[in-house]
């Protein structure tokens, strides 16, 4: 072929391209148009998407008839939640909380009734009357004590709920009641639909006329059949006619949910775990005699919570009765303590104790323990605690009772009256007493020194007084006299029975009028009187050391008892007043 | 787990019961046999890792009325075809009763097991006669469940079958 020959065809080819192009156009006419429009937008993917997310909502709704779609996306669904798990678990457990709260606490709500029935009828049986006949009935029939409660109290319970694969006899699920003891579900199955095939070869029966029932003793066998899978109830005791209604639900529930997997069933129970909660909603339980709603449990716990209560309050009571007692014994001079366990078996006590401590036992009392059955050991030490200090150099000492003990700092004092002699040795016992440097016994006199005093003051007390400005008594101070003379003679005696020297000054006195010359003869010569007086009324001294001295003096005006305004002032200025010394300055004034 | 149903076939006294009670730990009381004509037994096996349950079921020998239930079979995943291997008319009886239940057994993979192999002097079946079952298509398996030869063997070739796709 030459080249005209290719350039003839080529040409040839571009006007029978042409001519169709036109009968194209004049077959089409304007449907051309809209080919060649629906094959671009099969070709843009931009396009495309838009058109398939326009009718997407729609599609789906038709392909929800059938389960294909669901199945088809499940994995996507999976993997897309997944994912949004994986990146932020949050807004899924957000969509999901609304569930959650409700499905726990109905979860909760069931577990505490479930636990609460159980235990109350574990109360009934262990406290009643009831329960020790069953006991004897249990006893005496050689049956296991649960057995003989379970007739006495049981209406009914189902036992066990079998799902049988019709077609195989084969377990698809098995679900037991608590307590109850498992059968091979497998055997099982497997007897029940051989049971059931028996019965229809046997009499001949339609393939729909079902066993429903059977009976064993006390166990009875439901039966409801569906299509492919059979429910089998295992019931001891007499079930109610609900009971059929509740298996017929589940049946049908069954068939609904695991439709497809029953037609494809290969033996695998794994396919069939989801159904176990339906299942045991068959699982019911009637007792004769209700559970009360457990009143004998809720009052039983209540009596514990109110048991638990108050051994909590005894527990803190007496662990606040033990803190006082450590703060008794800590704040008791002499007592030191080193442990106090009041939990132990059985509750101890240990510390040091002076033994002129207080007893701790009388403490732990105070404290409002009981020291029955509290082992105490306190191990004996002296205590350098003052007050210990003191009680020991009371009991060492054993002051007169008109003594009393003071401790101020290492030193001790004695006040009050004791007799010479236990002065002498408390000053010699006080150098060994622990605690104690020096005894002061300033403040400390004698019955004879008291004595002393008193007549001192009793002497001083007294004035004698003149007639006019004379030397002579005034009239009635005979009696003054006579009471002085004896003060003054048992001065004298007190005085050399202490020991002691004693001066008394008798001092003459005058008023202020006449000169001081004439004052100082006159209060002198009153004074001589007075003694001269003192003597006819009996007074003897003895003028020795230790023993009573007079002296006598005049002042005249010099120490007025009062100052003078009045011939009244004046009189009482003309006197004589007596001053007792003694000449131990160890008496204090 | 994986459950199976297979189902014991054979003339009266062959040793199906036998074989059963060899291989399984009896549950039910062989009483069940007698009164409605099948006793349910099981094993697990594991095929290399592979857990399988054979649920058995063990149908009474022909009764006199010539009437083995079909509808015990319905069901079954795999049989196993039993005969005494001492007894010809016996291997004739079970194919015989193979071919009867044809509707029920088609496309059921099954072993035809030749039992009391431990009686070697009143042995009656010559290995052409096994040979020719072979080419038919049977697995054939010597078994005894007397001495237990043969018969873990056989139901595990069995369940090898049926988890195979
Ligand atoms: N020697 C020997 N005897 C066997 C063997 N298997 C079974 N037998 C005996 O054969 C007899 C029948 O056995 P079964 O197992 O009851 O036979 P079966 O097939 O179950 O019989 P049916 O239930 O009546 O159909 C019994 O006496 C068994 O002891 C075997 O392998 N060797
Ligand atoms: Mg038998």
């Amino acid at each position: 072929m030459d080249a005209d020959d290719r350039t003839r065809e080529a040409e040839d080819r571009a006007a029978r391209e042409a001519a169709m192009a036109e009968l194209r156009s004049l077959l089409l006419g304007p449907e051309q148009q809209t080919l060649d429009d629906l094959r671009r937008r099969l070709d843009d993917p931009a396009l495309r998407a838009e058109d398939v997310g326009a009718v997407l909502a729609e599609a789906f709704a038709i392909a929800q008839r059938d389960v294909h779609l669901a199945e088809a996306l499940a994995p996507t669904v999976e993997q897309a939640l997944h994912r949004s798990v994986q990146r932020d678990p949050e807004p899924v457990a957000d969509a999901l909380f609304p569930v959650m709260g409700p499905a726990i606490r109905r979860a909760i709500t069931h577990a505490l009734k479930g636990v609460m029935q159980s235990f109350n009828q574990a109360l009934e049986h262990s406290l009643s009357w009831r329960s020790l006949r069953w006991r004897l009935e249990a006893w005496r029939t050689g049956r296991p004590f649960a057995e003989v409660v379970l007739q006495h109290t049981l209406a009914y319970r189902v036992e066990q709920v079998f799902l049988i694969h019709r077609e195989t006899g084969l377990p698809l699920q098995h679900v037991v009641a608590a307590e109850v003891p498992t059968q091979d579900a497998d055997l099982v199955s497997g007897m029940l639909s051989a049971i059931q095939r028996f019965l229809q070869d046997s009499f001949r029966m339609e393939e729909d006329d079902r066993l429903e029932s059977l009976e064993m003793g006390d166990l009875t066998v439901w039966i409801e059949p569906g299509p492919q899978a059979v429910l089998a109830c295992v019931i001891r005791g007499l079930p109610p006619s609900e009971l059929r209604e509740t298996m017929q639900e589940i049946v049908e529930a069954v068939h609904r949910q695991y439709g497809r997997v029953l037609a494809g069933f290969d033996g695998d129970e794994e396919t069939m775990a989801g159904s176990r909660p339906l299942l045991e909603r068959a699982l019911l339980v009637q007792y004769t005699e209700a559970p009360r709603s457990g009143r004998w449990a809720w009052g039983v716990l209540l009596l514990l919570l109110l048991a638990g209560a108050v051994w909590i309050t005894q527990a803190v009571r007496q662990h606040q009765r033990w803190d006082a007692f450590r703060a008794a014994v800590a704040a008791e001079p002499g007592l030191v303590l080193l442990r106090a366990e009041p939990s132990g078996r059985p509750p101890h006590v240990e510390g040091l104790r002076d033994p002129l401590a207080r007893d701790p036992a009388q403490l732990l009392q105070a404290a409002g323990v009981s020291p029955d059955g509290v082992v105490m050991r306190w191990v004996p030490f002296q205590s350098a605690d003052s007050a210990l200090v003191l009680r020991r150099a009371v009991q060492v000492l054993q002051p007169p009772p008109d003594v009393t003990l003071r401790l101020r700092g290492t030193t001790l004092y004695a006040e009050g009256e004791a007799p010479p002699g236990w002065m002498a040795s408390a000053r010699m016992l006080a150098r060994v007493l622990p605690g104690v440097s020096t005894l002061d016994t300033t403040g400390l006199t004698t019955p004879a020194e008291r004595r002393l005093r008193e007549l001192q003051a009793r002497i001083e007390a007294v004035q004698v007084r003149f007639s006019g400005r004379t030397t002579r008594l005034a009239p009635g101070q005979d009696a003054v006299l006579r009471d002085l003379a004896e003060a003054l003679t048992a001065l004298d005696a007190t005085a050399r029975e202490a020991g002691r020297g004693v001066v008394v000054t008798v001092t003459g006195h005058t008023d202020a009028t006449a000169s001081a010359e004439v004052n100082r003869q006159v209060s002198r010569q009153r004074a001589e009187r007075v003694v001269a007086a003192l003597r006819r009324a009996g007074l003897r001294v003895s003028n020795t050391t230790p023993g009573l001295r007079i002296e006598v003096q005049g002042v005249g005006a010099d120490h007025p008892a009062r100052p003078e305004r009045t011939p009244d002032d004046q009189a009482a200025n003309r006197r004589v007043s007596f001053d007792v010394r003694f000449s131990d300055t160890s008496i204090p004034h | 787990m994986i459950k199976k149903k297979i189902c014991m076939l054979g003339t009266s006294a062959v040793g199906k019961t036998s074989l059963v009670r060899r291989y399984v730990q009896g549950f039910f009381s062989e009483q069940y046999l007698t009164t409605i004509g099948v006793k349910i037994d099981k094993k697990t096996v594991d095929l290399d890792g592979q857990a399988l349950t054979l649920v058995l079921w063990d149908l009474n020998g022909e009764d006199p009325f010539q009437r083995v239930a079909a509808s015990y079979l319905r069901g079954a995943a795999g049989f196993l075809l039993v005969a005494d291997g001492t007894r010809r008319l016996t291997l004739e009886g079970a194919l015989r009763l193979h071919e009867r239940l044809h509707d029920a057994l088609e496309g059921v993979p099954g072993v035809l097991v030749l039992n009391k192999a431990d009686l070697t002097a009143s042995w009656a079946i010559e290995p052409a006669r096994i040979e020719a079952l072979q080419r038919e298509g049977w697995t054939v398996r010597r078994t005894s469940a007397k001495t237990g030869m043969g018969v873990e063997e056989a139901f595990e070739h069995l369940a090898r079958r049926l988890l195979a796709p």
